[in-house]
């Protein structure tokens, strides 16, 4: 077998694998918009969103964390959820409202705070989908990464950079890491969770699972046979007798 | 042929040779562990050219996967982006060293590393192995090529380190800048050779038992030797990952209680256990029974630590995050754990117990040995049960609980713990004195130092009250262990014993101590002055340098004492990925450790500091030094101990 049949092998192996794996599937939207109270006083100075899309859902944990300039005075913020979400958690349900009607979150912050967050987990329907988001106008946010997982998702942005790094936080780390930084207000955010097709070549684990099943048979064969081997020789030695 | 190579990111070059070299260790270790259970089945002679070639086999495996993670170093090394691995952790502009500590700061490369430490240190015990015992020799060997067979199966069906990389990418992400430290290029490695290590003690136990060979003398020495060393190696990679947690502000202190961080110490706990039933077996029977139990248990938990840091079922900040690693590793633990139940409870029908067990609380060598295995065994299990907690909350009370053990548990339960223990190293010390003169004298002066330690702390110190208790305990035993050393030892077996109980000892002082931090956090304007204890902090200047595209920025703090004083430089490292990190500045003192972080600069010029007094960190670092090379020190003396 010369090298050319190797790499035919493989690229045929793969392709069928891959034609098995390869579709698409988009999900969802962005995220909740917030809706700051006193706009010229409040920035975001950062947004965390970890994303993680199956089939029919796509869930999203957020960590809004918002920069008080204007120290001296409490302050509000507030937070719209995207219509059909649904609120699963708050990490801090104590002091955050949750509005069902409108659903929107609420929390009151202190005054000496220099920044404060709002976490928050929702999940919504997996609409094949491309989400759109802007900023409002009014405001602008320092700093987005956007954390995404599920079964080879990948996110595609205009405006979100890819930097795939293991970016560390309170929370889980997450392997695909996008970021984006000073979004002016009202810049438009282009998202599309897509799935890549799955290109992992399978051939070393089915050699290896075959390879296995393959030794084990050659284990009992060889056992099969020196007890064989053993029971002729006994009964020899009785004819001899 | 080139076009469906790339758009199907066919392996080629590295990537092919790796998954190979992963697929042709898969496929020998399987051959040696299913050949070397066969060799049971087969004539005497047989069974030896089996074994014989099995072991052959296993050292080629061996081989294979050093060659592979080579590899891995050299795609990491030469930018090979088409490598996955590569994409994600490197950088063409990130520095050399970093490039190769890169290999292992992701999870696939990391446990390719530690199947390559395992595979190495099996391999040489096997080929060191003395013992004609057929039996033993192929179920150890079997045992072995299994374990090294789930690792495998983990590197090639589910963690992959040599997967094509999705996109064709010019440069990759670069690491992680908290993952820029000279002790996260030492400490992994250092962390998996040492979990490695108790790969060798939990065979031995396995293949002991499961052969009929149940006499713990004939394995003692091995068992003591690879103990000792995973202990020595677990060590370091404990204390040099609790040094770089000290000097990263992202982590939280040289120690946070975090899940990942629980889990590589209770390995560490179990085996040291496992080391005093061992010296146990010298003065009483029931301790092979502790022995068996607990020599093997540092391996399984170890894979347990593996599995908090890769699987994602509790959150740390030192996880890889939610991973398809979960039920695979899951199955592979709950293997392992099996044949350890099958080893015990074969084990417990074997040796005779005493019907009747002495009393607890008399004060001989065995009971004190007893009383600390208890106790270390208790430590590990409170740490276990706390850190699971979470998840034993979850499942009673469904998956929006959130059941969270502080930090203050751990510090009130473990301090109360290490006491005990500091007071049993005391004990275990005075025991030696036979004649009654010597002993009085030794328990008044061990008394002493201890009252008048405790007298002094509470005086001249405004520290919670465990911390005096700490304090009196740890000099009581301190003065017991030190004469003991001075005056009564000549093994170089026992010394090395004793060097590492006095560094358990100042670490109990330490680790009490360094609890009382004073902590300010304030904002400062330049030449503005703050006092933190007896030290003065003036902002002196705002600093920028930029070295290598790196940006560094942050206050220059003058720290004054009487007439001493020192500049330190907090700072901030904006990298050229726009990713950032930020860099305290510390100067370490006898008794105190003063350390500094910018947390940011206002609109006004003004920079946010946080500045903490540390105390006694530098006689934590020295403790662990101790205990290390105490820990070192005995390896070689294994044999010279049993004569």
């Amino acid at each position: 077998m010369n090298g050319n049949y190797h790499i035919s092998f493989f690229t045929f192996f793969t392709f069928y694998l891959s034609l098995l794996t390869f579709h698409f599937f988009s999900s969802a939207i962005f995220a909740a918009e917030p809706n700051v109270v006193s706009a010229d006083t409040i920035k975001i100075k950062m947004l965390h969103i970890f994303i993680q899309a199956d089939v029919n859902d796509v869930r999203f944990d957020n960590i809004w964390v918002f920069e008080n300039r204007k120290r001296g005075e409490p302050w509000d913020v507030s937070i719209d959820l995207p219509d059909r979400a649904v609120l699963l958690s708050l990490d801090e349900p104590n002091e955050t409202e949750f509005l069902a009607d409108s659903l929107s979150l609420r929390k009151r912050i202190a005054a000496d705070s220099i920044i404060d967050s709002v976490g928050f987990s929702f999940v919504l329907p997996n609409q094949d989908g491309l989400c759109r988001t802007s900023m409002k106008p009014g405001y602008q946010v320092s700093s987005v990464v956007v954390s995404v997982s599920g079964p080879a998702s990948q996110l595609i942005s205009n405006v979100l950079k890819l930097t795939s790094d293991v970016f560390m936080t309170s929370r889980d780390r997450l392997p695909r890491i996008y970021t984006a930084g000073n979004l002016a207000p009202e810049e438009k955010i282009k998202i599309n969770l897509s799935r890549l097709p799955h290109r992992d070549c399978k051939l070393p684990q089915v050699l290896c699972a075959a390879g296995l099943a393959l030794i084990v048979m050659a284990a009992l064969f060889t056992i099969y046979c020196n007890k064989a081997e053993t029971n002729k020789s006994c009964s020899n030695e009785t004819t001899l007798k | 042929m080139k076009i469906f190579q790339k758009v199907l990111q066919v392996p080629t070059g590295i990537n092919l040779l790796g998954q190979g070299f992963l697929a042709a260790v898969f496929l020998l270790f399987s051959f040696t562990a299913v050949f070397s259970l066969a060799a049971l089945k087969l004539d005497i002679e047989k069974a030896n050219k089996v074994l014989f070639l099995s072991r052959r086999v296993m050292l080629v495996a061996v081989g294979l996967s050093a060659a592979a993670l080579f590899l891995l170093t050299v795609a990491f090394l030469t930018d090979d982006f088409s490598t996955a691995v590569v994409g994600l952790y490197s950088s063409v502009a990130l520095p050399f060293f970093y490039k190769l500590s890169a290999v292992w700061a992701g999870s696939a490369g990391s446990l390719l590393l530690w199947s390559v430490a395992l595979f190495i240190l099996f391999g040489l015990w096997l080929t060191n192995i003395q013992t004609d015992d057929l039996k033993f020799n192929a179920i150890a060997l079997s045992i072995g090529s299994a374990v090294c067979l789930g690792f495998c199966s983990l590197l090639v069906f589910v963690e992959k380190p040599f997967a094509c990389s999705p996109v064709t990418i010019d440069d990759g992400a670069g690491l992680n800048p908290l993952l820029q430290n000279f002790w996260n290029v030492i400490h992994p490695p250092l962390l998996f050779v040492g979990y490695s290590a108790f790969l060798i003690p939990f065979v031995i136990v396995s293949a002991s038992i499961l052969a009929g060979r149940t006499r713990l003398s004939e394995m003692s020495a091995q068992l003591r030797r690879w103990l000792l060393f995973g202990i020595c190696f677990l060590s370091l990679g404990i204390v040099t990952g609790a040094r770089w947690s000290y000097i990263e502000l992202g982590w939280g202190g040289y120690w946070a209680w975090d899940p990942v961080e629980n889990a590589s110490l209770l390995p560490w706990l179990l085996a040291v256990a496992a080391l005093h039933s061992l010296v146990g077996t010298h003065y009483a029977e029931r301790f092979k029974l502790w022995t068996v139990v607990l020599a093997p248990l540092p391996f399984i938990l170890c894979l347990v630590a593996t599995f908090i840091t890769r699987s994602g079922i509790l959150a740390s900040v030192h996880s890889f995050g939610p991973n398809v690693i979960f039920s695979a590793l899951l199955i592979f633990i709950a293997c392992c754990f099996l044949l350890w139940l099958i080893c015990v409870i074969r084990a417990a029908g074997s040796f005779s117990i005493s019907p009747s067990p002495p009393s607890l609380f008399s004060l001989d060598k065995s009971r004190i040995l007893l009383w600390t295995n208890i106790i270390l065994v208790l430590t590990a299990a409170v740490i276990g049960t706390a850190t699971f907690w979470p998840v034993i909350g979850r499942l009673i009370a469904g998956s929006n609980s959130h059941f969270t053990l502080t930090r203050s548990f751990y510090d009130r339960v473990i301090s109360v713990l290490g006491i005990l223990l500091a007071f049993l190293v005391g004990l275990a010390s005075r025991t030696d004195f036979r004649k009654r003169s010597s002993f009085v004298l030794q328990l008044l002066s061990c008394c002493a130092a201890g009252l008048i330690c405790f007298g002094l702390v509470r005086s001249f110190t405004r520290i919670a009250p465990v911390a005096w208790l700490a304090c009196g305990i740890c000099a009581f035993s301190f003065v017991a262990v030190l004469t003991r050393l001075v005056l009564k030892l000549k093994n170089a077996g026992k010394i090395a014993g004793q060097i590492a109980h006095l560094g358990l000892l100042l670490l109990v002082v330490a680790v009490c101590f360094s609890s009382n931090e004073q902590t300010i956090q304030t904002l400062l304007a330049k030449h503005e002055t703050i006092s933190l204890g007896k030290y003065e902090l003036t902002c002196d200047s705002f600093v920028h340098k930029s070295l290598d595209g790196i940006t560094k920025a942050g206050p220059k703090i003058i720290v004054r004492k009487n007439n001493w004083q020192r500049e330190l430089w907090p700072h901030n490292n904006l990298y050229p990925n726009g990713q950032s990190s930020a860099e305290v500045a510390v100067h370490s003192g006898i008794f105190e450790d003063i350390y500094l972080s910018f947390d940011g600069l206002t609109q006004d010029g003004r920079v946010q500091i946080t500045a903490k007094l540390k105390p006694l960190m530098l006689w934590l670092w020295f403790a662990a030094i101790l205990i290390i090379t105490g820990s070192a020190l005995a390896i070689p003396t294994g044999k010279k101990a049993k004569k």
